[in-house]
């Protein structure tokens, strides 16, 4: 078993295709790696590198606050790290560290187009280019963001003449007025992704009920933030989600995240937390008959072995 | 030291000690200090300890929620202490707040690391107490008793001090101008009326209070007399506060979230510190002070510190914690450490050492110790 007061001295980044997509690798002085993939708080970690270098992974918390404080995109992606490699120095679960886990497995939403869920899955969403061309179905949601409020109703009243498991980003999230007033004049469940951050979701959308679902990204969001808001959503009777990349990584944090969420009834078949991914993510390949992947049981994220990302783009440290 | 150490037993100390003169409030008078230490033994012998709930009834029929368990599964075991969900109703309030803190020292210590830098980002490094004092004597003139008990306080140098009413409105106009008089317009000064009004009456005295400039009213009405509250806080300038009663859901949901009170004032032993992130982060987020009531050990008092050592200035004003300056035999002497304010800068400075940073005193635990439950 790992020492639990190892330090850490060296991140390497390896930057990614798109924008939260930078693979990043934690290590310690006693050469336990923990793996994330997302955003990493690189302005503040560029000019202050003792947010992270030669502290605990154990002050995760901390660490983010920090460097959150310091970039717009919160690091979740180096947060995710940090609870891989809290979980590998205890040789136990990140989810469990975490909190109370409430599912084993978590039901996988597959972000694609079609008018129904690509096979294995039972529930999706797609990225319509107009309310018109939306067919819906229950388990069938759908991102389509209107230039105004007025847009916004108009679609929704469309929208609403067919059944939709939610509505994500109807307007821009900074509307909270335009959320307000759909909220006040549509049945259709309204989903946010908390592009403004976590505050900004709790503060004005989740506290204030303007919305049912959040679907955080777990990229920027990471696992200290969607615990945050997995507490509020509870409190507030929002239903939680997580959307993440299809990575191995990230489809591993997004699961530990996933777990986190309260269940919103106590019904047998109450609406239940979910796991936006792209369609053809290689962790797809897991899914059982009921359109579900399973929680990693650990150690950490349990996502095996890795490549050392020794020739890295940025590399802080030793 | 053994990452993968296990909780072997807890033991609930119930400890009480007479006082040597009684006090009172509003609600009723008291000769006799209670507290009630949580104690954690694990299998490589670290042992943490916490000043509050232990999880009841439902610990001890269900000893498998700690027993066994790591303690670095602190945010789980909290949850997991909730009574479970029953068909019709949500989850129940968590009942182990004590204990919380217990494994949160335990997780410090195994890390060697102070609480404060586990809970999350560290804003301060010595917080701003203000001393709990003033009630209800068997003085024969109440109003002159506590206005001199109040110019002795200030000359030990507390600048802000909380005294009780809820006596009467007359009385209560009484005691309020004779210790402002006496300690002068620089002093802050609040008042606690521990829920003695109906919202009626609590809005004609407010009003006739609010000539001696008051930092708060706390609890002026029933804690969950929300409609109470939202009728005060319409009518009167003063900030209102409250929740020490409260669970963590309770405060964040009636409290915080709507910003009916400006001051919000849950308590460790029934919040505990995992609860205590919680609610700080909705505070911060809606600009509602964090003010925590703070009645019993140092124990209790040093798991204050580093709460607070993670809560940001809300509207310029610094974190700060009630430090009970009351008569009670037990608040110092079951810890070894003395944890006094430093009347240069009128501040507690956060401990720094592993866990709470905290050695007990077994001996005045024996001493005091009324009931011993082992689980």
């Amino acid at each position: 078993m790992t020492a639990t007061g190892s330090r850490v001295t060296r991140v390497a980044i390896a930057r990614g295709p798109r924008p939260g997509t930078d693979r990043i690798e934690v290590r310690t002085q006693d050469g336990l790696a923990g793996f994330g993939e997302g955003y990493w708080g690189e302005r503040g970690l560029r000019r202050a590198p003792e947010i992270l270098l030669g502290r605990s992974p154990f002050e995760a918390e901390a660490i983010y606050d920090e460097l959150a404080a310091a970039d717009p995109d919160t690091p979740g992606g180096l947060d995710m790290a940090l609870w891989d490699l809290m979980g590998k120095a205890l040789g136990t679960a990140s989810a469990a560290l975490l909190g109370k886990t409430f599912r084993a497995r978590v039901v996988v939403c597959a972000a694609a187009g079609g008018a129904g869920p690509p096979d294995g899955y039972w529930m999706w969403r797609s990225e319509p280019e107009t309310a018109q061309a939306v067919e819906g179905g229950f388990d069938c949601g759908i991102r389509l963001t209107a230039a105004t409020v007025d847009e916004a109703l108009a679609m929704g009243a469309h929208l609403e003449t067919r059944p939709l498991a939610f509505w994500e980003s109807p307007l821009a999230e900074d509307d909270a007025d335009g959320y307000r007033r759909l909220r006040h004049a549509l049945a259709i469940p309204i989903a946010a992704r908390g592009v403004r951050g976590l505050d900004w979701l709790v503060q004005t959308l989740v506290q204030h009920r303007l919305v049912d679902v959040v679907v955080p990204e777990i990229a920027r969001f990471g696992l200290t933030g969607i615990r945050r808001l997995a507490y509020y959503c509870w409190l507030f009777r929002v239903r939680g989600a997580v959307e993440c990349s299809g990575s191995a990584v990230s489809t591993a944090a997004a699961l530990a995240a996933a777990a986190l969420y309260v269940p919103v009834t106590n019904a047998i078949a109450a609406p239940a937390p979910f796991v936006v991914m792209p369609v053809e993510a290689e962790a797809a390949a897991g899914l059982d008959a009921a359109g579900t992947l399973a929680v990693s049981a650990g150690p950490g994220l349990d996502i095996g072995e890795q490549p050392a990302l020794t020739a890295a783009d940025v590399i802080l440290g030793e | 030291m053994r990452a993968d150490m296990k909780i072997t037993r807890v033991r609930v100390h119930h400890l009480a000690a007479p006082m040597r003169r009684r006090f009172g409030w509003s609600l009723n008078w008291t000769s006799l200090r209670t507290a009630t230490l949580v104690e954690v033994n694990t299998d490589c012998g670290l042992t943490g300890w916490g000043d509050g709930g232990f999880g009841g009834e439902r610990l001890r029929r269900n000893p498998e929620l700690v027993i066994g368990r790591s303690p670095f599964e602190v945010e789980a075991i909290y949850d997991d202490l909730r009574p479970p969900a029953e068909a019709q109703h949500d989850r129940g309030e968590p009942a182990g707040a004590g204990l919380d803190v217990a494994l949160w020292d335990l997780v410090g210590k195994a890390l060697d690391m102070p609480v404060s830098k586990l809970l999350g980002r560290r804003f301060h490094s010595r917080i701003t107490p203000y001393c709990t004092c003033m009630y209800r004597q068997d003085w024969p003139d109440l109003a002159e008793g506590l206005a001199e008990e109040a110019r002795s306080w200030v000359a030990k140098g507390f600048r802000i001090l909380k005294m009780k009413i809820g006596y009467g409105p007359d009385l209560d106009v009484a005691v309020v101008r004779a210790v402002r008089r006496a300690v002068g317009a620089d002093i802050g000064l609040a008042i606690d009326a521990n829920c003695a009004y109906d919202a009626a009456t609590a809005l004609a005295l407010g009003r006739r209070l609010e000539e001696f400039n008051l930092l708060w009213w706390e609890e002026p009405v029933w804690a969950d007399d929300l409609a109470g509250y939202d009728r005060l806080r319409r009518f009167l300038r003063m900030p209102l506060a409250g929740g020490e009663t409260f669970s963590a859901d309770a405060v964040a949901r009636c409290y915080v979230a709507p910003a009916r009170v400006r001051i919000a004032q849950p308590d460790l032993d029934t919040v505990g510190l995992t609860g205590g992130r919680r609610i700080a982060q909705l505070c911060a987020l809606n600009g509602v002070r964090l003010v925590p009531h703070n009645w019993g050990t140092h124990v209790r008092t040093a798991g204050e510190l580093h709460w607070m050592a993670g809560f940001p200035e809300v509207a310029g004003w610094p974190p700060m914690f009630e430090f009970d300056q009351t008569e009670n035999p037990l608040r110092e002497s079951v810890v070894r450490q003395r944890i006094e304010f430093d009347p240069a800068d009128g501040r507690i400075p956060v401990p720094t050492g592993p866990g709470l940073g905290i050695d007990i005193v077994r001996e005045a635990v024996d001493e005091f110790r009324t009931e011993l439950i082992t689980i």
